[in-house]
Parts: structure tokens; C-alpha cells; sequence
């Protein structure tokens, strides 16, 4: 499950991206940003 | 047959006079010094995590372009290697950099395995971290040449001009010219001796003709050596200047032989 950080007050929550009227249940918030998955990344140095 | 009449050669920078040799023989060695001379390079970059404000293809970028010291009697291409690419330690070199404190994360911060591969410079800024951000990374570096991409490139402003040959007609100049002469060379390199001019160092001439322009016709003849050059050139650490310059020869020398078996 993907994790999404709220905009606003920085936490953590797990939302499904199916649902609509997404808001943060801290801060009511609808701006969210997506973490970066907790994978290795290989990445060419070019 | 090709002389070298000087060598100035340092660590990390040279300058050579060859004699008897053509400009095509000169430019073949500086075309085969920034292309062909492999040297050690990071490709690879696994990143775990980075909150920092650059992307990781602009980090992974500016690991690319540290230069890195080059064994090259230790490692091999990593194409030509007996581990078929995988990476082993006779075509690979690795480092890991991890940094979870605010500030400039530099190139010094690179541990590689071996003590060996150090980093050349230490003080490269890579990025600079703020609070609550981090970088942990792992680097691959392997063996490249310049003709692939601009990382593998070991030498810096290869360069060669024509040997300057200034010739003085005294008998054209008097006190003025002379003076003229002398102060509007942009090198410097024209003093009065003894009521005539003279040149006190040949070698910085850069073939401007300034001299020639303010002087009566014949006064001063400049012209370049066709056959004699003034070779220059530095490394930027990672292999020295003798190194560099044998290594290039080798590899010119390795080509024209290869033509030759072709031709039988």
C-alpha cells in the first residue's frame, strides 16, 4: 500500500487513491504528496 | 624520425617541444588521449533514499563526473572482464556515501572499499542537505573512455601549437619602434639589449604579429615551425601525465598494428 504525506501537517496516512473527497483526518487538508517507495533505485550516471 | 628536445612533465600537468613530426602525428596523440586512455568512472548509483532537493539522476550525474584515482595494471573494461559484467572486483570499484545531518554532502563522503580508491579531491560539493533530509546511496564505478562520455576523459585542455620562429632585422628598427615593439606584445616577450631588441622567452609567443604590425615592414618576421610543436596538457588526477601520454601512444601504436594484420 502506498503511503501519502499530508501537505500541511506532515503525517503519514494510507489512502486509497479509489475513494473520492480525499481529505487528511488530522487537518482537513486535501493537498497530499506521494512518499518515496522504500525500494533501491538504480539510477546511470550519464 | 619524431624527437621530444624537451620535457617538462609533472603530476598532474606537462609540456613538451617535439621535433621532426607533422601536425596530423601530434593531433593523433590528443585526439587519442581524450578519446581512447580508459580511466575510472562512476556508472552505476542505487539509491536507498534521498530527500534532498536535487533529483537522483542529478546527483547520480554529479558522481559521474568525480574524478577517481586509475590503476590501470589492477582493473580491466568491465566488457572484457572474466565475471562476463557482473561486476567483480578486477572491473569494479564501489563506494557508499550516507548522510542524514544537515549540510554539504562533498565528495570526501564517498568510503570506498579499498583505501586505494579514494576520491582525488575531497571538496567537490555533490548537495547540500537540510534538516530532516538525507542520502544513502551505493556507486559502481567502472573503466570508460572519453569517447563514450565526458567522465571518462583523464586529460584536460590537450594542446599543441606550432614551435614560433622571430626573426629581427635590427637594421630596420630604431629606438621607437623598438619601444613600440616592446609594448605591444600582449606576452611580453620582446626587451631591449643594448640598443637592439630581443626575445627573452620564444616559447610564449603566441604567433599574434602585434610586433609585426607596428614596426617597419621586414623589421620582424614571425611564422610557426611546421615541424616542431609545443605539446601541453593536464590530467585531472585520476592518472598522471607521463601515464597518460604513454598510454595514448600505446593505444595509437595497438591501432595502426591492428590495420596492418587487416591489410596482411
Amino acid at each position: 500500500m502506498v503511503n501519502y504525506k499530508c501537505g500541511i501537517c506532515k503525517k503519514t496516512i494510507d489512502l486509497n487513491v479509489e475513494s473520492i473527497g480525499l481529505q487528511c483526518p488530522y487537518c482537513g487538508s486535501k493537498i497530499f504528496y506521494k512518499e518515496r517507495p522504500p525500494i533501491a533505485k538504480r539510477v546511470k550516471a550519464r | 624520425m619524431v624527437k621530444i628536445e624537451s620535457a617538462d612533465i609533472k603530476e598532474r600537468e606537462a609540456r613538451l617541444v617535439i621535433s621532426d613530426t607533422s601536425p596530423y602525428f601530434v593531433n593523433a596523440l590528443r585526439r587519442a588521449m581524450l578519446r581512447e586512455v580508459p580511466k575510472l568512472a562512476i556508472e552505476d548509483v542505487i539509491f536507498y533514499e534521498n530527500s534532498s532537493p536535487l533529483f537522483d539522476e542529478i546527483i547520480a550525474h554529479r558522481l559521474g563526473m568525480i574524478p577517481l584515482p586509475t590503476d590501470l595494471d589492477v582493473l580491466v573494461p568491465r566488457e572484457e572482464c572474466t565475471c562476463n559484467g557482473e561486476g567483480c572486483p578486477n572491473c569494479t570499484v564501489r563506494y557508499t556515501l550516507s548522510r542524514e545531518e544537515p549540510g554539504m554532502v562533498y565528495s570526501g563522503d564517498l568510503q570506498p572499499e579499498n583505501e586505494k580508491w579514494r576520491v582525488i579531491d575531497p571538496n567537490i560539493p555533490i548537495v547540500e542537505l537540510f534538516e530532516g533530509q538525507k542520502l544513502i546511496l551505493e556507486a559502481e564505478a567502472i573503466l570508460g573512455k572519453g569517447k563514450d562520455h565526458a567522465k571518462w576523459q583523464a586529460v584536460v585542455a590537450p594542446g599543441y601549437k606550432y614551435y614560433p620562429i622571430i626573426e629581427i632585422n635590427q637594421d630596420k628598427l630604431d629606438e621607437d619602434s623598438i619601444k613600440k615593439a616592446i609594448e605591444i606584445c600582449p606576452k611580453k616577450i620582446l626587451e631591449e639589449k643594448e640598443g637592439k631588441l630581443v626575445v627573452k622567452d620564444i616559447e610564449k609567443c603566441t604567433l599574434c604579429k602585434s610586433c609585426v604590425e607596428v614596426v617597419e615592414e621586414g623589421a620582424i618576421q614571425v611564422r610557426g615551425d611546421e615541424t616542431k610543436f609545443i605539446f601541453t596538457y593536464e590530467t585531472d588526477g585520476s592518472l598522471d601525465a607521463k601515464t597518460l601520454i604513454i598510454k595514448a601512444a600505446e593505444i595509437l601504436e595497438n591501432k595502426f598494428k591492428e590495420l596492418e594484420k587487416l591489410i596482411g
